[in-house]
């Protein structure tokens, strides 16, 4: 018995034919296939770079329906492992379009190591110069509202 | 192929949900600092704040504004104000909660200049609040009844250490006939009050009252008890903590039929024959602690009553309860549902009782045995009975070896042993600070199961174990767990303050 396969199209029209239960992890998808069985589903905000990147991590985290039990437990460390080397290796621009994708798609998962690591990347910085630095970010307070905030951070513990 | 990175803010490319998730991973002190970045930074963080916890100094008040219109989602807000600082004022306090009409929890810790007129105002701003906590304040039965009045959502109530209610003479009760089925009112803790009877018609009027605890509050309890036991009491848990509490209490606790948990923690005029009120009348009884201060007025007849009735019970843990055989074995044999079962700091439980448990206790899955004059013999019993256990703690019984938890552990290889051999905790009473550390109940923390329970224990079997881990081979270890084990402690105390 063959795997029912899905068609997901990128922005650039590009076709990945995906297994179901690799694509069933984005909740959109999986509601898009009950509700339009047997067609392509275009994925116009998705470019084909960071649709076949989440696919990828799908392909890793789907659940094997004829895994053990006994081998979960050891794997969970080991898919962690990977998830960690995953978004290591994507560069800033493709991490946000990334997190977007999972956002969009609804794969709370990927949204979550995405999330964690661009929270990971502030956290590194020591103070918010750091951190505009890190992303580009432009300053859009004045001397006076910079001051008033600092002052109202106080506050909250 | 990172030129692009040089001079775009891609962060702008993030829907603000997406950057509040991302700022659902900091902690307080790089959130601040996300704030400070740019407008938009400060927006997102500032909308997504649902739990705020603020130094409820008196010098806020002028930042209120601003700091309110910033965080406009707050539902969860704690003020805390240290000792040495003034607090926030009524004013203050109204001012908050005309500003977060939507709050569901609110903490109050040590807000001294709130007086009873700031809490009736803030009661009618806030109808939404399910959970009030206050701890070291000074506002009194006026405050709290307001609160009672206006908040019909109240769910839960906590109150410590409010001394306005020290001399008052007014009572605390819901509005009208103080009988109100309206009420949403489910769980009372009253911790370290004096003159904290002025509870009583409340506690003993309010019908949809399901958890009850009394913790280290001065006075004679026994009458607010009797009180709730004439009444058509819904309580299914009671907490009873270093109480003047007697028999009498306990006998009218009996006549809440509907209790499934009860603590009785050193409460030393407690006796048997109350306990054998509570177990012939509650039959539900699924979780019964009992410390019995090494007062010897709860033993074997009690706990013959309650193995005699109490069928449904599946959680006992007996601190300093000088049982035999003969009640623990009746246990063993007719509360068939007992899953978890601790016996610590007692002079009595040897091997013979041990052995009664091993053989008769089918569905028992966590033991903890600790402080008792248990030997290897005893322990060993273990290996052939009870068929369900997956988890045994065995701590600070002077004579139990390691070898023979070693031996066990071979014997059943699914069965999670605990010794203090092997990740010590023993050396915790060296220097007399355990007492004061354990003394930190845990009482108030539910579901923590017995393995935790019982780590507040008095037992007299540490010395040995001390002098054990002196000498012994894991003496470098030992030092090691018991330095972390007080930082655990020092969590569990300020957690539950």
């Amino acid at each position: 018995m063959s795997k029912k396969m899905i068609v997901l199209k990128s922005s650039e029209g590009v076709s990945f034919v995906v297994e179901e239960a690799v694509a069933r992890q984005s909740k959109i998808i999986s509601f898009l296939v009950e509700e339009f069985p047997d067609r392509e589903l275009p994925l116009t905000n998705m470019t084909s770079e960071i649709l076949r990147k989440t696919i990828e991590y799908c392909k890793k985290h789907v659940v094997e329906d004829d895994g053990g039990g006994d081998s979960s437990s050891s794997s969970s460390g080991d898919l962690k492992e990977w998830d960690v080397k995953f978004v290591a290796e994507i560069d800033q621009p493709r991490l946000m379009d990334l997190l977007m994708a999972a956002n969009y798609l609804d794969i709370p998962s990927l949204l979550d190591v995405t999330c964690q690591k661009v929270a990971d990347t502030i956290a590194a910085c020591n103070d918010e110069k750091e951190i505009r630095a890190t992303f580009n970010i432009e300053n859009d307070f004045t001397e006076e509202e910079v001051e008033a905030i600092r002052m109202e951070n106080q506050y909250p513990i | 192929m990172d030129l692009g990175t040089k001079d775009r803010d891609f962060t702008l490319d993030l829907p603000p949900e997406c950057l509040a998730h991302v700022f659902q991973y900091l902690g307080a002190g790089d959130r601040k600092r996300c704030s400070l970045v740019c407008k938009r930074w400060l927006f997102v963080d500032g909308q997504n704040r649902h739990r705020l916890s603020l130094d409820a100094r008196a010098e806020i008040f002028s930042f209120l504004t601003s700091m309110f219109n910033r965080f406009d989602s707050v539902t969860k807000l704690a003020l805390r104000c240290d000792r040495k600082s003034v607090s926030l004022s009524d004013e203050a306090l109204v001012t908050i909660s005309v500003r977060c009409l939507n709050l569901s929890r609110v903490k109050l810790r040590g807000c001294r200049e709130i007086t009873d007129l700031g809490m009736v105002e803030f009661a009618r701003n806030c109808k939404n609040l399910k959970k009030l906590s206050v701890g070291s304040c000074n506002f009194g039965a006026k405050g709290v009844n307001a609160m009672l009045e206006h908040c019909k959502l109240l769910e839960e109530l906590s109150v410590k250490r409010l001394r306005g209610i020290h001399e008052a003479a007014e009572l605390i009760q819901l509005p009208g006939d103080g009988s109100s089925s309206s009420s949403s009112l489910r769980s009372i803790c009253l911790k370290e009050l004096v003159n904290g009877q002025v509870f009583e018609p409340l506690v003993a009027s309010t019908k949809t009252l399901k958890t009850l605890k009394i913790i280290r509050c001065l006075g004679d309890w026994d009458k607010v008890l009797q009180m709730i036991g004439e009444g058509d009491s819904s309580l299914s848990e009671i907490h009873l903590e270093r109480l003047q509490v007697s028999d009498f209490g306990l006998s009218a606790i009996s006549k809440c039929s509907k209790v499934e948990t009860l603590h009785i923690v050193k409460t030393p005029e407690c006796s048997n024959f109350g306990l054998i009120d509570v177990a012939e009348r509650c039959m539900l009884l699924r979780k019964l602690h009992i410390d019995g201060w090494r007062t010897n007025k709860i033993g074997d007849e009690g706990l013959l009553a309650v193995a005699r009735h109490c069928l449904n019970l599946q959680e006992l843990v007996l601190i300093g309860v000088n049982a035999t055989h003969k009640s623990i074995s009746a246990i063993a044999s007719n509360c068939e549902k007992l899953e978890r079962l601790a016996l610590c700091g007692s002079g009595t439980i040897g091997d013979t009782e041990i052995a009664c448990i091993a053989k008769k206790c089918g569905a028992l899955r966590k033991f903890c045995i600790k402080g008792c004059p248990v030997s290897d013999l005893g322990i060993e019993a273990l290996a052939a009975g009870c068929p369900n256990l997956v988890k045994l703690k065995v701590k600070k019984c002077k004579v139990v070896t390691g070898e023979i938890g070693e031996w066990l552990r071979e014997q059943r290889r699914t069965l999670v042993v605990s010794m203090d051999g092997d990740e010590t905790e023993a050396t915790v009473a060296v220097d007399g600070e355990s007492e004061t550390a354990s003394e930190e109940p845990r009482v108030g923390q539910t579901g923590g199961g017995v393995a935790e329970i019982v780590g507040s224990s008095n037992s007299g079997g540490s010395r040995l174990a001390t002098i054990r881990s002196k000498f012994g081979f894991f003496a470098g270890r030992n030092l090691v767990s018991c330095r972390f084990r007080r930082w655990s402690h020092n969590d569990n105390g300020s957690s539950s303050t």
